[in-house]
């Protein structure tokens, strides 16, 4: 007879089947898919959501995760695997079928109507979609339970164990320092040219550059690919099939940046220990944890000086306009601090203040402190409070993200946690490897990336996301590492006093 | 409250979208998986098999399905289909059905590898493995007089394989005599169709091809893949695969060939998509469209007439051609090792081998082990050569390592099929010729889907030939046909 750890193994089995059919669903529909083939997409993957979440929440898994809870031995393999599957089985059971069916309703209907509304600047065609997907946000909260605030349960969703005073807190050391910081870039700053990374270049030609930089640092194409989708992404099928795709684009920054973004991801991904695909321990363990390797991988190795060192040569040769060009020039221009409307795309920077004032509209939003109907002037206003600015669109302003018509809320500060555990990850590591300017402008990125590895990668989702920081870095998350790195560097990027 | 009829509906809703899934796994591991996905994905592909088979075996689809009604006239057809499909899956156990996934997956990777490096041992055991798992399906399924009925079933409804003999046995003397005729004649000079093709430049002219014909991009897309096929999830999402070799009209006539398969897919109604009466009816009929669209309309002279100069432009190499050479080129008559690229008199000899060597394995008159050596000897019989290495031998077809035996007469079905509805066809539409020199298609898709596409599945295969052609399969329009053809281009 089965014991309740194959039963549990068997069926989470069946779960972790369907949430890949609907991930290649997915994917295959941003990549590839024929538009006639919508239609028969969203039925599909409704269908295969719903039979995941009936076996999710089955009295069957309860049932036999109640028994290894019970018998596995404190500390083990098997007590962290089912610590893992409690925290995603008690979520789910506690969402009754109705609120989720509702939630993917109204969120594939408002996904579309904010295509439209964002490209033709119509914020009231979306109010009503917020509105509800905001109720819808409320309900769940309610349903999750919370302590303190309201928000806790929904941002512990995304970044289990965190709390919205956690995110405060967290805003609360970086807001000034950033601030103060952008404004002396912008007042002090000795001026930095960036025109030399766009131009009117093969956009076939810059995803082969990616791919071959990708390559070069580790990504594995025998077990993931690269392609070109309308928006970038990581998704995985397995730790042997983990798919990347990236913007096509003109301008290097765009190319590359996303590519090694959605590479930190996928390297989390890829090093999962094999042992554990297909069960509750494979993967990362959170999206800040996530984040803090795509951003890490972005920014603070892929806008490093030791990093152009190596490939700004490749790209010179592919791209001639690039050769007059030193690493210097390269470094200070990838590097390049100024103020935009638009998230994506953001220096290191003002990036954290964009996602302070998507963080607090919505703790606003939730707290009913201000209505949909006022989230432009809001949105607005932030914007010129904190980054000097102020959108002359909703296209440029509050539509221009994804997250909030799909029902993300909560989901924004895991982004700024993970610039902050990057930072102090990284640091660790440099303590450890020493010079990783002169690894990385020999590319050699094999000891980074092993140390890695063996650091965070490889832990998968064997300890909980505080922990595991914790473990790595000997100290829970703060903002220390990531403030002095970004004040050492863009002080003497800017040559500031 | 709801009926049994709309409870039956939803129970299939559910098999369809996990069928689906089945199906875009394997599309994907055939066109754009990376290796290092196969492992997760033979496992997936197993247990989503799995899902699919018990939800569409399960008590509460076949209780609804005993107490549903039909409310309009499709239902009549639709609980017809879903009888029997229900009739084929409860026979099977879903361990077997699970299992030969599973296998299924190991064994595709197996074969390619195996076919890469012309390595026969190394698929073998992996093949026997199959064989077993087919014979016991076949067991389950049952028979009465040869094994190789139940498994022909499957895909050709009411077909036996006392029926396959007497096919063959009527196309065969006819078609060796003929190309015996053709042997005597000069041989047609076909080697300028040899080169070094670029591979963007074929996608392109294959792609404007089969747009041309009128399969719709907006509901389908074509890829490369090492062996060309058509799947499909959805009336509005229809792949195509194809691939580049240097033999030109394999890219050309393998992406017509997959084009006419998908076309016939693409003209289900809208309305029966997701459900089980959507798509071909059969796959005889469905190699029908397959082998008009690649052989009567792209190997036609007409065909040519309107796209040589668009091939020429593309293809500097091949502007020595007249219309008239280029027509006797690519359809020269040779003996060859590859069923895929052979001409379509010697076609149905290639699947005449496959027939007999799977009802030689599944009686147990022949081991796996001996399997090339049969091949090759069966070769040298019935086309007079034998194969260099097994990699152009018995190691060059997909289908076994799908399991997918007793799959192979379906084909030749298809050829006699696809002469007897065209002849059909041409009582409506007396001017082919000129709608094909003027590059028109329409009115020919046009009848295809008004008289065979759009019915989905609505008939038996048998009825539905019966009603398309006024007659059940026969071999006389297709000998017809050819021979009209053949005594044509080689002045016999």
């Amino acid at each position: 007879m089965a014991t309740a750890y194959e039963d549990l193994l068997r069926i989470y089995s069946d779960f972790n089947t369907l949430e890949s059919a609907i991930s290649l669903m997915n994917w295959d529909r941003q990549v590839l898919m024929p538009s006639g083939g919508a239609s028969a997409r969203t039925a599909h993957t409704e269908i295969l959501n719903r039979k995941a979440h009936a076996l999710i929440t089955s009295d069957e898994l309860a049932n036999a995760l109640v028994v290894v809870e019970h018998e596995a031995e404190p500390g083990s393999e098997i007590a962290a695997l089912a610590s893992a599957l409690r925290r995603e089985v008690d979520i789910e059971r506690k969402l009754p079928s109705e609120l989720v069916d509702r939630k993917a309703r109204v969120s594939s209907d408002a996904y579309e109507v904010w295509k439209v509304a964002k490209a033709t600047n119509d914020f009231p065609k979306l109010a009503p979609y917020y509105d509800e997907l905001f109720d819808i946000a409320r309900e769940t909260a309610e349903l999750l339970g919370y302590k303190d605030h309201i928000y806790d349960a929904l941002i512990n969703l995304y970044e289990p164990g965190s709390s919205c005073a956690d995110a405060q807190a967290m805003f609360e050391s970086i807001k000034a320092p950033i601030v103060d910081l952008v404004r002396r870039i912008k007042e002090e700053g000795s001026p930095v040219d960036d025109s030399p990374l766009s131009g009117q270049w093969d956009k076939e030609l810059l995803r082969k550059l990616a791919e071959q930089t990708v390559q070069t640092i580790g990504f594995d194409f025998g077990r993931g690919r690269l392609n070109i989708a309308p928006n970038a992404f990581c998704m995985n099928l397995s730790c042997g099939d983990v798919r990347m795709t990236t913007r096509a684009s003109d301008h290097i920054k765009g190319i590359v940046s996303s590519s090694l973004h959605e590479m930190g991801h996928a390297l989390y991904e890829q090093n999962s220990p094999k042992k554990w695909d297909r069960t509750p321990l494979a993967g990362g363990v959170s999206l800040a944890v996530h984040e803090s390797q795509s951003r890490l991988w972005e920014n603070i190795i892929g806008r490093s000086r030791g990093f152009w060192t190596r490939f700004l040569p490749d790209f010179q040769s592919a791209l001639p306009t690039l050769r007059d060009l030193s690493v210097d020039d390269y470094y200070r221009a990838v590097n390049k601090v100024e103020p935009e409307f638009v998230r994506v795309g953001a220096d290191e920077l003002t990036y954290n203040l964009h996602i302070l004032i998507r963080f607090e509209l919505e703790v606003e939003i939730l707290t009913k402190s201000i209505r949909i109907v006022d989230l432009p002037d809001a949105w607005n206003a932030k914007y010129s409070a904190y980054m000097g600015i102020s959108p002359p669109t909703n296209t440029l302003g509050c539509l221009q993200d994804v997250h909030w018509s799909r029902g993300a809320v909560g989901y924004f500060p895991t982004y700024a946690m993970g610039n902050l555990i990057g930072a102090q990850i990284w640091t660790c590591l440099q303590g450890e490897l020493g010079d990783t300017n002169a690894l990385m402008a020999n590319g050699d990125f094999k000891p980074i990336l092993e140390w890695l590895v063996d650091k965070v990668y490889s832990k998968a989702k064997l300890h909980k996301p505080k922990e595991l920081v914790k473990q790595i870095t000997g100290r829970s998350m703060e903002a220390s590492d990531w403030l002095s790195y970004a004040t050492r560097k863009y002080a003497e990027i800017y040559s500031l006093g | 409250m709801s009926s049994a009829l709309s409870t039956l509906k939803s129970q299939l809703a559910d098999v369809n979208a996990l069928t689906a899934a089945v199906t875009i796994m394997d599309w994907d591991q055939q066109t754009y998986m990376p290796r290092g996905g196969a492992e997760a994905r033979s496992q997936h592909l197993g247990i989503l098999s799995r899902m699919a088979h018990e939800t569409l075996v399960s008590d509460e689809t076949r209780l609804a399905l005993d107490k549903a009604s039909p409310e309009v006239e499709d239902d009549i057809a639709l609980l017809r289909v879903v009888r029997r499909n229900i009739e084929l899956a409860t026979k099977l156990p879903s361990a077997l059905v699970e299992e030969k996934t599973r296998l299924a997956a190991i064994a595709h990777e197996r074969w390619v590898e195996a076919r890469a490096k012309s390595d026969f041992a190394g698929f073998a055991p992996t093949l026997e493995k199959m064989f077993e798992i087919v014979r016991k399906e076949a067991d389950y399924l049952g028979f009465k007089d040869h094994v190789y009925d139940a498994l022909l079933d499957q895909y050709e409804q009411g077909a036996t394989a006392a029926e396959v003999r007497v096919m063959f046995d009527s196309i065969k003397g006819p078609q060796v005599a003929l190309v015996k005729a053709i042997s005597e004649q000069p041989v047609i000079d076909d080697s300028k169709l040899y080169g070094e093709w670029d591979e963007s430049r074929q996608s392109d002219f294959t792609q404007m091809l089969v747009r041309a014909i009128g399969f719709d991009f907006t509901r389908g897309r074509q890829d490369t893949a090492p062996h060309p096929f058509c799947t499909g999830w959805s009336v509005g999402d229809i792949r195509l695969t194809t691939r580049y070799k240097p033999y030109i009209g394999s890219a050309i006539f393998g992406s017509l060939h997959e084009a006419g398969h998908g076309m016939y897919e693409q003209g289900s109604p809208m309305a029966w998509d997701r459900t089980p009466l959507a798509g071909g009816v059969s796959l005889g009929i469905h190699e029908s469209q397959s082998r008009t669209w690649e052989n009567i309309v792209g190997r036609s002279k007409p065909f040519w007439q309107h796209f040589l100069p668009s091939l020429q432009e593309k293809f500097p190499a091949l502007a020595s051609f007249d219309l008239n050479s280029f027509y006797r080129a690519i359809n020269k008559v040779q003996p060859s090792y590859i069923r895929v690229e052979a001409d379509e008199l010697t076609y149905n000899l290639h699947v005449l081998v496959r027939f007999e060597i799977e009802c030689d394995v599944l009686v147990g008159n022949l081991q796996i082990k001996d399997l090339p050596d049969a091949w090759n000897a069966k070769y040298q019989e019935y086309l007079g050569l034998t194969p260099r290495n097994d990699a152009e031998g018995c190691l060059q077809d997909v289908h076994w390592s799908m399991g997918s035996i007793g799959y192979f007469p379906t084909y030749s079905m298809g050829n006699l099929l696809s002469y007897q509805i065209w002849h059909a066809l041409e009582r409506d539409l007396p001017n082919t010729h000129d709608l094909m020199a003027k590059g028109d298609f329409a009115p020919i898709l046009g009848w295809l889907t008004k008289n065979l596409y759009s019915l989905g599945k609505k008939l038996t295969p048998k009825d539905l030939i019966q009603q398309v052609t006024g007659k059940p399969i026969g071999a006389e329009d297709y000998l017809a046909g050819l021979d009209a053809k053949y005594r044509e281009i080689y002045g016999i």
